[in-house]
């Protein structure tokens, strides 16, 4: 799995490829939570086109950092979606939970901060 | 013995020797792969297409094939990885079979018949989950189980071998996972139903299933998912403390009309 950062004016997106797992859930957890509580960075994006397959730990890892972002009164966003995070997110009732997009055009053109 | 069924027994003993003869000083093993005759042509060459096996560093052994009762033919393949880290393990140290002597734990159903399919011998080592949803993807093309209905099995196996790994064996790297895939098929009132049974087993201590439960899922907090996970993508769930091992059996049926009905209400007269 691999993560990486880019900043586009007030906001990081973080692209992350390939499987998020029980192994590496804990490098997405460190990335998200170093952007949202010591970078502070008001709008987080996540990039998951690149990943075909999450499991609970990297849902849990995801969790945690919006936690943080709504403690912080940041933001956490999602795009790119594939199959089978679509279904895990559908089955433990997150897509409701999480602001998801389907593109970064679309995460982009949402509000910076939290109402 | 009918076609199709393996006693378990005999494929036990069998692994056992043969893991014996495969030891070896500097390797330290990690995975075996047993696949019946009829999986390994679908996968055309089965350690081939377990690209996850490369990339996770692992190096093909040795390849077997043995004869079983009834003319099947099951094919072994050893991989190993050399030994990274103290956590790993002690080099040459084989892993004790887990349910080699399990007891005759399926369901003695008269209706269903039961094919061996797939046997992973893993350790509880997190790097292993992807080589499991590597075997498993291609094995659920070939019962012929719809993208999604082979994701969701994948997806619970994952999770409960991940289970394992956090729980039974609390995060120890060197535990052995026995992880047996069956094809089940029965004729009923003229329709053909088909289904994968997969069982897990491990060493760990029994689990308390009181103190099990999975969590509401209007709390926004970390974890908690798996068992909800696990639940939701499967047809059955079972947990059985058989002799010292942990087993938990999972079906799926290949279609959703061919699972069973449940007993219908009797209508008011």
């Amino acid at each position: 799995m691999k993560i990486s950062a880019r900043r586009v004016e007030t906001t990081t997106i973080l692209d992350v490829s390939g499987n998020i797992d029980m192994s590496n859930s804990t490098e997405v957890r460190k990335a998200l939570l170093h952007e949202i509580r010591v970078q502070a960075v008001p709008r987080v994006i996540l990039n998951l086109s690149g990943v075909n397959y999450i499991d609970s730990s990297g849902v849990a890892s995801l969790v945690e950092g919006l936690k943080a972002s709504r403690d912080l009164g940041s933001r956490l966003l999602l795009f790119g979606l594939n199959d089978a995070p679509r279904e895990l997110f559908k089955i433990s009732h997150l897509l409701k939970l999480f602001e998801v997009y389907d593109n970064e055009t679309q995460a982009m053109a949402s509000p910076a901060r939290s109402a | 013995m009918r076609d199709g069924v393996i006693k378990k027994f005999i494929l036990g003993e069998m692994f056992k020797k043969e893991k014996s003869s495969l030891q070896k000083d500097d390797d330290f093993l990690d995975l075996y792969l047993y696949v019946s005759r009829e999986v390994s042509g679908r996968f055309h060459s089965v350690h081939g297409s377990l690209r996850a096996l490369h990339h996770s560093g692992f190096v093909f052994l040795n390849q077997q094939e043995n004869s079983l009762p009834k003319a099947q033919i099951y094919v072994s393949l050893a991989y190993s990885r050399q030994c990274a880290g103290q956590s790993r393990g002690r080099p040459g140290t084989d892993m004790p079979p887990v349910a080699a002597k399990r007891p005759r734990d399926t369901k003695k159903s008269s209706e269903w018949n039961r094919a061996f399919l797939l046997k992973l011998e893993l350790r509880s080592h997190p790097g292993l989950l992807c080589v499991i949803r590597g075997a498993l993807g291609p094995l659920m093309e070939m019962l012929e189980f719809s993208e999604e209905q082979g994701r969701e099995v994948i997806r619970a196996v994952d999770e409960a071998v991940a289970n394992i790994m956090r729980h039974s064996y609390n995060g120890r790297l060197d535990q052995p996972i026995e992880v047996y895939c069956n094809r089940l098929h029965r004729e009923s009132n003229g329709q053909s139903e088909r289904a994968i049974e997969i069982l897990l087993f491990d060493c760990g201590p029994a689990v308390d299933t009181t103190k099990i439960s999975p969590r509401p899922l209007n709390e926004v907090r970390p974890g908690g998912l798996g068992l909800h996970i696990i639940r939701g993508s499967m047809d059955t769930v079972e947990y059985k403390r058989a002799g010292r091992l942990n087993r938990l059996r999972l079906v799926k049926y290949v279609r959703p009309s061919t699972r069973p009905c449940p007993p219908q209400e009797e209508k008011p007269s």
